[in-house]
């Protein structure tokens, strides 16, 4: 593996039944562009199990060393309890191991990112059961999300009929790697 | 070696630090104040503190050692069996921090790790028998030779640990209730009140607790006025005698003369007295081992790395396996290949 002078932030999100992974390197002062990797895959029961082998896969792939990772950001739900624990067990080790910070992201706000488009209003929502979503109205300005109406759970009904909706797509996790960056606290709001 | 271990299989939140067979540090936070007004184990909460603890654990184990994380060797953690959601917190946290550190990672079978508790320090090796008893288990294994956990019996169906919670709660006793009804019983006098035997005219080297919880209950029914120490002594007397006849025998039909006792009710002194009779050599766990902790779970990978009865690549793919008898292995994920590899 060869060493990557430049820091990358790691975003992880399993809140779903996606696990959702991003590197980011931003745009530095010397003039490196800004550059996302992403890696996306449904394992749905698989996680606990595949996790680490996906991860060490993409972190590979794209040649970036794992000493590189300045921070680390993690999905924090809402969604699957057990899958948001998997994702923050995870983000803990290996924020100890690697010795840097673990910040905590919105999954619905992910979810927004990788579905509406810039400058788009829209819903994103995920399966709540028994009738139910977890879901917030969100607009996307560039890479960031602002929140119009908290993510909650609700009936489905509470959300509009032709409203747009982002909804059975993975999370984009570079959400979570541009709140590593930004140093954002790892508060586990839901499971 | 110096390897840390984890185990968040049930309701405690632990982490130990040992070198080979010497144990450094032993933090375990206990959740039992928090699941004693239910009475028992709430699996849900057990998992949401042991996600809000872990850092703090691992962090307190490795200072309480005098040990800088990049001294430690290897990562090991419980997979199962235990609550799925517990066990997915220590294990995921385990294995995030060994990929971080790029270290091995063992995925340590729970039971292997309390055999490990009452091997620490010494010199046993197999053949030996292994009589395991604990709140969630009680299961007796013959090792003929290291790492081969064969089950001969076990119990049908309450653990011996789990009937002492059952029969401190129909006592009117606090949870855990293995030391408040050893503590009622040395007032108490055996054969004070009626309780059956369990499995009296078995062959095999089976257990069965539930019986007597029931007859308990209803002795408690119909007599309200018995002497609850009596009560206490009497039902642990048969507890007590029904690991140690069921142990002896096996050890006399297997031919074994070392036998293991581990688990939280190993910790039990009416239970050690009786096993003192038996004039086999014997083996408990060393002090403050006997519980769950994680440093039963190090020890137990130590054993492993030093004796290479580990999997090629470390255990990165293994899953949480809540049912996962000891002697099976690890369940993996369908592609095994694929994930089962460590960082390189």
């Amino acid at each position: 593996m060869t060493s990557d002078p430049s820091p990358w932030y790691l975003g992880l999100d399993t809140a779903t039944p996606w696990l959702a992974l991003a590197l980011w390197s931003p745009a530095g002062a010397d003039g490196a562009t800004d550059v996302v990797h992403r890696h996306a895959i449904d394992l749905g029961r698989d996680l606990a199990g595949a996790l680490m082998g996906e991860l060490d896969a993409f972190v590979r792939a794209h040649d970036v060393a794992p000493e590189a990772l300045r921070a680390i950001g993690v999905g924090v739900g809402p969604g699957s309890f057990t899958g948001i624990r998997i994702g923050i067990a995870a983000a803990l080790g290996l924020g100890r191991g690697l010795g840097v910070a673990v910040a905590g992201a919105g999954t619905l706000e992910a979810l927004a990112l990788a579905g509406l488009d810039d400058g788009e209003v829209g819903w994103s929502a995920i399966d709540a059961r028994r009738g139910a979503v977890y879901a917030g109205r969100f607009r996307r300005i560039g890479d960031d999300i602002d929140v119009l109406e908290e993510g909650r759970r609700r009936p489905r009904a509470e959300v509009p009929p032709g409203a747009r909706l982002v909804e059975g797509i993975a999370p984009d996790a570079f959400h979570a790697a541009r709140a590593a960056r930004a140093g954002a606290p790892l508060l586990p709001r839901y499971g | 070696m110096i390897v840390l271990g984890i185990d968040t299989s049930c309701d405690d939140t632990a982490v130990g630090i040992v070198r080979d067979r010497a144990v450094l540090s032993n933090v375990v936070v206990s959740q039992a104040a928090l699941h004693a007004r239910f009475g028992g184990v709430m699996p849900e909460e057990a998992s949401r503190e042991h996600l809000g603890l872990i850092d703090e654990v691992a962090t307190r184990a490795l200072a309480e050692a005098g040990i800088a994380l990049a001294e430690v060797d290897a990562v090991a953690a419980t997979y199962g069996p235990g609550l799925v959601g517990s066990l997915l917190v220590g294990l995921g946290y385990a294995k995030g921090l060994a990929w971080g550190r790029g270290l091995p990672f063992v995925a340590v079978h729970h039971l292997e790790g309390h055999v490990a508790a009452s091997l620490a320090g010494g010199g046993l090796e197999a053949p030996y028998l292994c009589l395991v008893a604990s709140g969630g288990h009680t299961v007796l294994f013959d090792v003929a030779t290291p790492g081969d956990f064969r089950r001969v019996g076990g119990s049908r169906d309450d653990a011996a640990g789990e009937a002492f919670d059952k029969v401190a709660r129909l006592l009117g006793l606090p949870y855990p209730g293995g030391p408040s009804v050893a503590s009622l019983a040395e007032r108490g006098t055996v054969d004070g009140v009626p309780l059956p035997v369990p499995m009296r005219a078995q062959r095999g080297y089976d257990f069965s607790f539930s019986g007597l919880k029931t007859a308990v209950a209803v002795l408690l029914e119909r007599n309200p006025e018995a002497m609850i120490a009596d009560v206490a002594a009497t039902f642990q007397a048969r507890v007590v005698g029904s690991l140690v006849d069921v142990t002896r025998r096996a050890a006399a039909d297997i031919g074994r003369d070392d036998v293991v006792v581990a688990g939280g009710v190993a910790a039990n002194r009416a239970l050690r007295a009786a096993f003192d009779e038996t004039g086999l050599r014997l083996h408990f766990p060393a002090p403050g081992l006997a519980t769950d902790n994680g440093a039963m779970i190090a020890l137990a990978a130590a054993a492993r790395l030093a004796s290479g009865r580990v999997t090629p690549g470390g255990d990165l793919g293994v899953d949480a396996a809540p049912y996962q008898p000891l002697g099976e292995g690890p369940s993996r994920p369908r592609d095994a290949t694929a994930t089962a590899t460590g960082r390189s």
